[in-house]
């Protein structure tokens, strides 16, 4: 008896040791040199692995995405972009698997979309998606990017009458695609539209676009006045397809 | 019909007295709750992460109910003949077939049951508490989501039967249903990914044919979508659901007719 106990007591520290070597959270501490890419092929494999339960795999994603930044929020630049096509990968397989998961949408807008050199990816996925989104919210902020970051005011356009089709954002919509693309009033709006967006999400994820909020309050180009010139945003309607994130 | 009945009840008791049966009905009246921690992680669509989980749970609930419970019930009477001593009642080999089908049919309903309604109680329970993320009435779409989801399930129970009366014993009966259950799981999307138009246009015109016959022979609505559609709380349309419906009731009985005509012509000596 006592042999067997101080066996157990000998193997207790063993699991205690082992349990701090093995990688258990499956987030590789290094990224590889070539993160996977989403491909032409990848939503039908995730398709085919998911079987009976795409839900669950693109909650899983979510979770994943979730260790993704807690590791990448804090890497220097030059690291950086290896994390955010992993934080990518996992979005496209996300929004693959669950095409109206709205923490996805929320995400896609909330921490790509903020991520130097991201924009596009953000704008595409949340383009990609626009038929299957119930609400034009996503579309909207995708506009607000097309227009802000890619310079893209014919996509800003599509985008923002995509938003206007769908019922919760079509007055909105309409409203906000005329102001964001009105030259010179640019700028102070796009400021009231992140802060608004910022308040959406839980403050450990919001880093991304507080630093944007910096630099274009820095930008010689924009004018910092108050943003009296986004009154439909400021007054959207509380309801549950805007509300504040949970974890906030 | 008073053999099938008595054979019924004997089979229920069987089952509903087994260890493994009431920790499986202990686990589905808990995990509904349990599941409310990983679900607090996510964002906004709460109620749809927890529907998630729930389907997730019917199904390894329902799978360790075939494999660990259904399957050594069949394999048991064929291997130690305790068949032999029901047959001898006497009792038609194919009554025999029906009435040990329909009590372990039967006896999955209390366990589904209580796992349903305690998760639509908890549901419910996340959608007083976070009425911003999670829609009202969850509860009630989940209760038609996981009823449909037992359909099937009564298939792959009807395949047991067919799988257990041609086989040798317990060993052979699990490999092959573990086979069936696995091809169940992924015939389906292997199925809808051959169909994506980008895909379709690099296989050839006598492949596309044979995907095409093959998913005739498939509900429309898949078990994924089905599950997927119920968690954001659309209903998927009535026809859909039919059918649904018919093709897995067609399917166990199929497989069923096949199990007793196998049984009848077995050397159980």
């Amino acid at each position: 008896m006592i042999v067997r106990l101080l066996a157990l007591a000998l193997l207790l520290p063993v699991l205690f040791l082992a349990h701090d070597r093995i990688p258990l959270s499956g987030v590789p501490q290094q990224p590889d040199a070539n993160p996977p890419r989403w491909g032409a092929n990848s939503a039908s494999w995730h398709r085919i692995v998911a079987g009976p339960l795409p839900g669950l795999w693109a909650d899983q994603a979510i979770l994943e995405i979730f260790n993704i930044y807690n590791v990448a929020k804090d890497k220097p630049s030059t690291e950086r972009p290896q994390w955010w096509h992993l934080l990518s990968y996992q979005l496209h397989r996300a929004l693959t698997l669950d095409p109206r998961f709205r923490d996805a949408y929320r995400l896609t807008e909330g921490l790509l979309a903020y991520e130097p050199g991201f924009s596009l990816d953000a704008v595409d996925i949340l383009e990609h998606n626009a038929r299957d989104a119930e609400s034009g919210e996503y579309l909207l902020v995708a506009s607000f990017l097309a227009h802000q970051d890619l310079h893209d005011d014919a996509r800003a356009i599509r985008l923002a009458s995509m938003a206007a089709s769908k019922e919760d954002t079509s007055l909105l919509a309409a409203g906000f695609a005329a102001r964001l693309i009105q030259r010179g009033k640019g700028c102070a709006a796009a400021i009231a539209f992140l802060q608004q967006r910022k308040r959406l999400l839980p403050e450990k994820y919001a880093g991304g676009i507080e630093k944007k909020i910096e630099r274009l309050k820095q930008d010689p180009a924009c004018n910092p006045e108050p943003a009296a010139d986004m009154p439909e945003t400021q007054a959207m309607p509380p309801s549950w397809l805007r509300g504040e994130a949970s974890q906030s | 019909m008073n053999d099938i009945a008595a054979l019924i009840r004997l089979t229920l008791r069987e089952l509903l007295h087994q260890r493994a049966y009431i920790l499986l009905t202990a686990v589905a009246l808990l995990i509904p709750w349990l599941l409310i921690i990983p679900m607090s992680l996510f964002l906004i669509d709460l109620g749809k992460v927890l529907s998630d989980m729930l389907f997730a749970a019917e199904h390894v609930l329902l799978s360790c109910f075939l494999f660990f419970i259904a399957a050594p019930l069949m394999a048991r009477d064929i291997e130690q003949k305790v068949c032999h001593l029901l047959l001898t009642v006497p009792l038609k080999r194919s009554r025999y077939i029906i009435a040990r089908f329909g009590g372990t049919a039967l006896a999955i309903l209390p366990m589904l049951l209580l796992f349903l309604l305690s998760s639509c109680a908890a549901l419910e329970v996340v959608a007083h508490f976070w009425p911003v993320y999670v829609k009202a009435g969850i509860g009630l779409s989940f209760l038609l989501g996981g009823g449909m989801l037992l359909l099937p399930y009564l298939s792959l129970l009807g395949l047991l039967y067919l799988i257990s009366t041609a086989s040798s014993g317990g060993a052979e009966t699990l490999v092959f249903l573990l086979s069936a259950w696995l091809l169940s799981w992924s015939v389906p999307p292997v199925l809808a990914a051959l169909q994506q138009p980008e895909v379709n246009a690099k296989i050839p015109d006598w492949i596309s044919a044979l995907i095409t016959a093959i998913d005739h022979i498939l509900p429309h609505l898949s078990s994924g979508r089905l599950a997927l559609d119920i968690a954001h709380q659309h209903i998927p349309p009535g026809i859909q659901l039919g059918a649904y419906t018919l093709e897995h009731l067609a399917y166990m009985l199929i497989t069923l007719i096949l199990a007793i005509m196998i049984f009848e012509r077995r050397d159980l000596t």
